[in-house]
């Protein structure tokens, strides 16, 4: 595999990197360490730690299992080897992690070398599940080295007395930079090591990122904005670097091609025809993980698999995110141990120490994006001279597409960017309040502290007196809330106004993740593990559904736990949980129109593409199959009506956004009844009469003037408003859940944020949270970015109409999709295969036409 | 007596207006009921350090206001939840808005959150009472529960409804809950949420959609 396009000046080799001798004399006892344990340093790990003596910091990008972790950890190792240190005397190094299931591992990899070196510090844990008593004794004193969470870690903060704890910290490493940034754990994170950069002006921050496509501006975020200078569209850091680690082994994605392929596709399986295929690879190897997009799907593959191979029981478990932390870290250690034959999962195993003997990975559906098929299939071919495979399996035909398209961008190493999310009010409230809880502030110094967060380099004076004020005395100055007080001045410095609101306060840090879950019991008390408040909330008394990989029986719901009984099998559909599915990546869409481009030219030899050619045929035949620079756009009557599809390829988020943008347009200009629908490849309008789309193209329905006002005119703004509300209220501290030993005072103060977000709309509509709810609906949800990317490029495409004779390949499974929301799935699948029936029909009169003429 | 946008019904033998205020009044005695006011519920919050912005207790009050006024009520009984917590009696408003209106009788029926809050002081201008409060045929309570002693008018539960629209569009209306023996209104304040209604085969059920008052019992069973 190529190595990625290095933007940065730093070194990626160290063929050129000269080496003083004092200096590299500094680097002998990591060499013998490591000659001891059979082993050579790899040249991107001795480059690491020269930075790091020389005070450096830096981002360490590598392959998983190629000594990442070590190359991060010597460097502090080497520096207490050389200053003599003899321990004692509070943090020398913090280590975060976003996974707390990473910490234990993470303590004994650090553990390793430190009695053969002779260096006598303390490496302890501290997460949500570290004893009190343990928790008790590091808030009286630090040990030299700290593995944590972002969350417990903001949580540390709040205790003023560890300030001298942290006196002589030397170095913050945070492993798997990436998860993180885009996120507002991130943005939590990017504060607290701000806050460590005032302590200590020469802390060394040191990241670990999997492959992204902005490494740089990951280093930016993570040593800061007052670290970083701006020159152009680069970024240049005085004193950090990207060290790029040992290029990945190689990378083999494949796919295992269906006997038969359905000319006329649709979403509704989970490709559970496959499981038989499927079970027959797993027989090959002796271990294999197989990913799937969705918890129920893991559940379904999990019974399809088990019924394929009845002898596999006790050999094959399913783990995702629901399933109790307990029997998740039970399958991974047997995982470890090899003791399993196949573990089904879903983003749950993408992260996580490697598991060497795991020998194939299958990728169950679209993978949605590069980074994420490069990540999946990392996950194997950890035995010496292997390679990692990732084998897909489609869910219905044109996912074969998707996975040529997908090898094909691996290929070229066009893996998706991780873009830091911009100004979350919400975190910063909270950051400011654990500032004051912790201490206490000025606001001059806060600021421009808050400001080095990269989150939050262009914070406005205006939004930060807005901050302060909100915890002071509520609202804008004019606008003060009485009563009100969260933040008070004491002898100049900015502190918690009291102790109760202290401990709320240290409650509610860390649940910046989303939804409230609750928890899955049997009768008997024993725990499976948690599903979404949502899904039990629409759960009948009776109703049957896997979870854990078991047949369970709704019994009820009572004090935040559903309890549930054994059930009998199964018939019907598994409920979805965790609805929201996820959307095609950027890269992965430009990779997609790339493969119908060549398609177009009848040029690609992908086997995939070659299985899929009496699809492409008829699409051919009855419509066309558009280049990379087309806007396909396919009419066609049937009986339901007039039928307008358009194929940008681009995702369902900017789908939707499209689709209702186009539809309010049109409207405009012909008040009609429109009903759309889309899919990750196109967008359906379905109207009585045909859609005006020649005068709407005139008009310049795709223009980007008024795109903001006419996408809120559009849609329900208010109502996705009011979903995302959910999460910056409870960040921001308005509502809280978990409040062990809950008074009747606390009762008194608790109000759904639906409820909250009405009593700010009607008397404070531009309170900055409810703003910030409104961005979030337009840059997360909408992606508004990348909706304006499409318009442009749709603006300067060929649109290629064409009058369809029947439903096309292209169009039938966002049809088919559309049927899904309205008809119950049993009476759907034999409506479906009736349709299919006549399309099948239709399709070999007219080829055979074809054949006569 | 203005009684525009109400909807007339009968329970128990009563000639009730149904008001899209959130009130009902019965025209034969002039009593208006209204249930869980929980003034102060917003100060309850900011006293307990959560930034909520002030207006909903003047809203709340504007509009009690306006349908005593329009109903032209001689008194008005508050059936449970009259004040929200503590914090509550930190709330000015009240005293304010009674003022204005010097010659109204208003009576208190406590409910679970008055007993938690503490009665309010006499310049509130209440009169309180515990449940039940037995009047001719009419039992005023806060807690929906059947009495022998009459027809039961309470509160308690914030009832609404659920009307779906097309796709994912649904909206939660609040409601009259009419029962063979007990009614319960919905909640005075607008900051309540609501709690979906079971409603039994004979219940009647009316939603408030802005102005109106319509009858959902269809939509309900």
């Amino acid at each position: 595999m190529k190595s990625p396009p290095n933007s940065n000046k730093s070194a990626s080799g160290t063929a050129h990197f000269v080496r003083r001798n004092e200096e590299d004399s500094w680097l002998d006892p990591a060499r013998s360490w490591f000659q001891e344990q059979g082993w050579a340093p790899f040249p991107f790990q001795e480059e690491v730690w020269l930075r790091y003596l020389r005070g450096q910091s830096g981002l360490i990008h590598a392959a998983t299992g190629y000594g990442k972790t070590y190359a991060a950890w010597f460097g502090p190792l080497l520096d207490a080897l050389r200053s003599g240190d003899t321990g004692g005397g509070g943090l020398r190094v913090l280590w975060i992690t976003p996974l707390r299931a990473l910490v234990n591992d993470t303590v004994q990899a650090l553990n390793k070398p430190l009695e053969d070196l002779g260096i006598p510090w303390r490496v302890e844990r501290r997460t949500g599940d570290t004893s009190s008593e343990v928790k008790s004794r590091q808030r009286d004193a630090l040990p030299e080295v700290l593995v944590t969470t972002p969350e417990s870690l903001s949580l540390l903060l709040t205790y003023a007395n560890l300030r001298t704890e942290f006196d002589g910290l030397q170095a913050v490493i945070v492993d798997e930079w990436h998860e993180l940034l885009g996120s507002k754990r991130g943005s939590q994170t990017e504060l607290v090591l701000a806050r460590m950069r005032t302590w200590h002006p020469d802390v060394r921050l040191w990241g670990v990122s999997a492959t992204i496509s902005n490494l740089d501006e990951a280093l930016g975020v993570l040593v800061g904005s007052e670290r970083s200078e701006s020159r152009g569209s680069q970024w240049v850091f005085p004193n950090a670097a990207v060290v790029r680690g040992r290029e990945s082994k190689e990378v083999v994605v494949d796919t295992l091609l269906p006997d038969a392929v359905e000319r006329f596709p649709w979403t509704g399986h989970v490709g559970l025809n496959m499981a038989g295929a499927v079970a027959a690879e797993i027989d090959q190897a002796a271990t294999s993980l197989v990913f799937t997009n969705t918890r129920s799907n893991a559940e379904l593959w999990y019974h399809a698999l088990l019924s394929a191979r009845p002898e596999w029981a006790g050999r094959i478990a399913v783990h995702h995110g629901s399933i109790d932390r307990k029997t998740r870290r039970w399958i991974e250690k047997s995982l470890g141990q090899g003791a399993m034959r196949c573990v089904v999962c879903t983003s749950s195993l993408d992260l996580g120490v490697d598991f060497a003997p795991v020998e194939r990975v299958f990728q169950i559906g679209s993978p949605k994006g590069i980074a994420r098929i490069l990540q999946r299939a990392g996950r194997s071919g950890h035995q010496p001279g292997a390679v990692s495979r990732i084998t897909c399996v489609p869910t219905h035909a044109l996912e074969m597409v998707e996975f040529a398209a997908a090898r094909q961008a691996a290929e070229e190493m066009r893996v998706e960017p991780r873009e830091p999310i911009g100004k979350p009010y919400d975190v910063l409230v909270q950051h400011l309040v654990t500032v004051a809880i912790g201490g206490g502030f000025r606001p001059d110094d806060l600021l421009r502290e808050v400001r080095d967060a990269w989150s939050f380099s262009d914070l406005t004076d205006e939004e930060w007196e807005w901050a302060l004020q909100f915890c002071r005395t509520g609202g804008a100055s004019l606008k003060a809330y009485e009563h009100y007080r969260r933040i008070v001045e004491f002898e100049g410095l900015q502190v918690c106004a009291s102790n109760e609101l202290a401990r709320r306060h240290r409650m509610s840090i860390g649940t910046i993740s989303s939804d409230a879950s609750i928890g899955v019991y049997f009768r008997n008390g024993h725990k499976l593990g948690t599903v979404e408040e949502s899904f039990v909330a629409r759960m009948k008394q009776g109703e049957v559904f896997f979870f854990g990989g078991r047949v369970l029986e709704f019994v009820r719901i009572r004090e935040f736990k559903a309890y549930v009984r054994p059930g009998k099998a199964l018939k019907g559909a598994v409920p979805r949980w965790q609805g929201g599915r996820m959307p095609l990546s950027g890269e992965m869409s430009a990779a997609m129109r790339r493969m119908y481009g060549a398609a177009h030219r009848g040029d690609p030899d992908d086997v995939e593409m070659q299985a899929l050619r009496p699809i492409l045929e008829l699409q051919a035949a009855w419509s066309v199959i558009p280049t990379a620079d087309e806007l396909l756009l396919e009419r066609v009557r049937t009986r339901e009506g007039h039928h307008l599809f358009l194929y940008p390829f681009e995702g369902r988020t900017v789908h939707e956004g499209l689709a209702a943008l186009l539809a309010f347009r049109m409207a405009r200009i012909t008040p009609m009844t429109v009903s759309m629908s889309y899919n990750d490849y196109g967008i359906e309008f379905l109207s009585p009469e045909p859609a005006p789309i020649e005068r709407a193209l005139q008009e310049g329905v795709f223009s980007e003037e008024n795109l903001i006002e006419d996408i809120e005119a559009s849609i329900n703004a208010a109502e996705m408003a009011r979903r995302q509300f959910r999460g910056i209220s409870r960040v921001a501290g308005l509502v809280f859940t978990g409040y062990p030993g809950r008074s009747k005072g606390a009762s008194q103060v608790q109000a759904s944020s639906s409820l909250l977000f009405d009593v700010f709309m009607r008397h404070d509509p531009e309170n900055l949270l409810i703003r910030q709810a409104r961005r979030q609906v337009r840059e997360d949800q909408l992606e508004q970015k990348r909706l304006e990317a499409t318009l442009a490029r749709i603006r300067t495409a060929r649109l290629v109409v064409v009058d369809t004779p029947r439903v096309s390949p292209l169009a039938f499974p966002i049809l088919v999709d559309r049927l899904g929301q309205k008809v119950s799935t049993e009476r759907l699948s034999v409506r479906i295969q009736r349709m299919q029936d006549q399309l099948e029909r239709a399709a070999n009169e007219s080829l055979a036409g074809d054949v006569q003429e | 007596m203005d009684l525009t946008d109400a909807l007339m019904t009968e329970v128990a033998g009563h000639r009730m207006a149904l008001m899209p205020e959130r009130a009902v009044f019965n025209v034969g005695s002039g009593d208006l009921y209204v249930a869980d006011l929980h003034i102060g519920k917003s100060a309850t919050f900011r006293s307990g350090a959560i930034p909520i912005p002030d207006g909903d207790t003047a809203g709340d009050l504007q509009r009690l206001g306006q349908v005593i006024q329009r109903t032209e009520a001689r008194r008005v009984v508050v059936l449970g939840d009259f004040l929200h917590a503590p914090a509550s009696h930190l709330d000015q408003t009240w005293k304010q808005w009674r003022a204005t209106w010097p010659d109204l009788e208003i009576v208190v029926v406590r409910g679970n959150h008055d007993l938690t809050a503490g009665d309010p002081g006499a310049d509130w201008g209440v009169e309180l009472a515990d449940a039940p409060v037995v009047s001719g045929s009419l039992v005023f309570q806060h807690h929906p529960e059947a009495s022998d002693s009459g027809y039961v008018l309470s509160g308690h539960l914030h009832p609404a409804i659920r009307l779906r629209g097309g796709g994912r569009d649904s909206i939660l209306l609040p409601c009259f809950h009419v029962g063979e023996a007990v009614m319960i209104l919905p909640a005075f304040t607008r900051f309540a949420g609501g709690y979906p209604v079971v409603a039994g085969k004979t219940d009647r059920v009316f939603a408030i959609a802005d102005d109106a008052v319509l009858d959902v019992t269809a939509l309900a069973r």
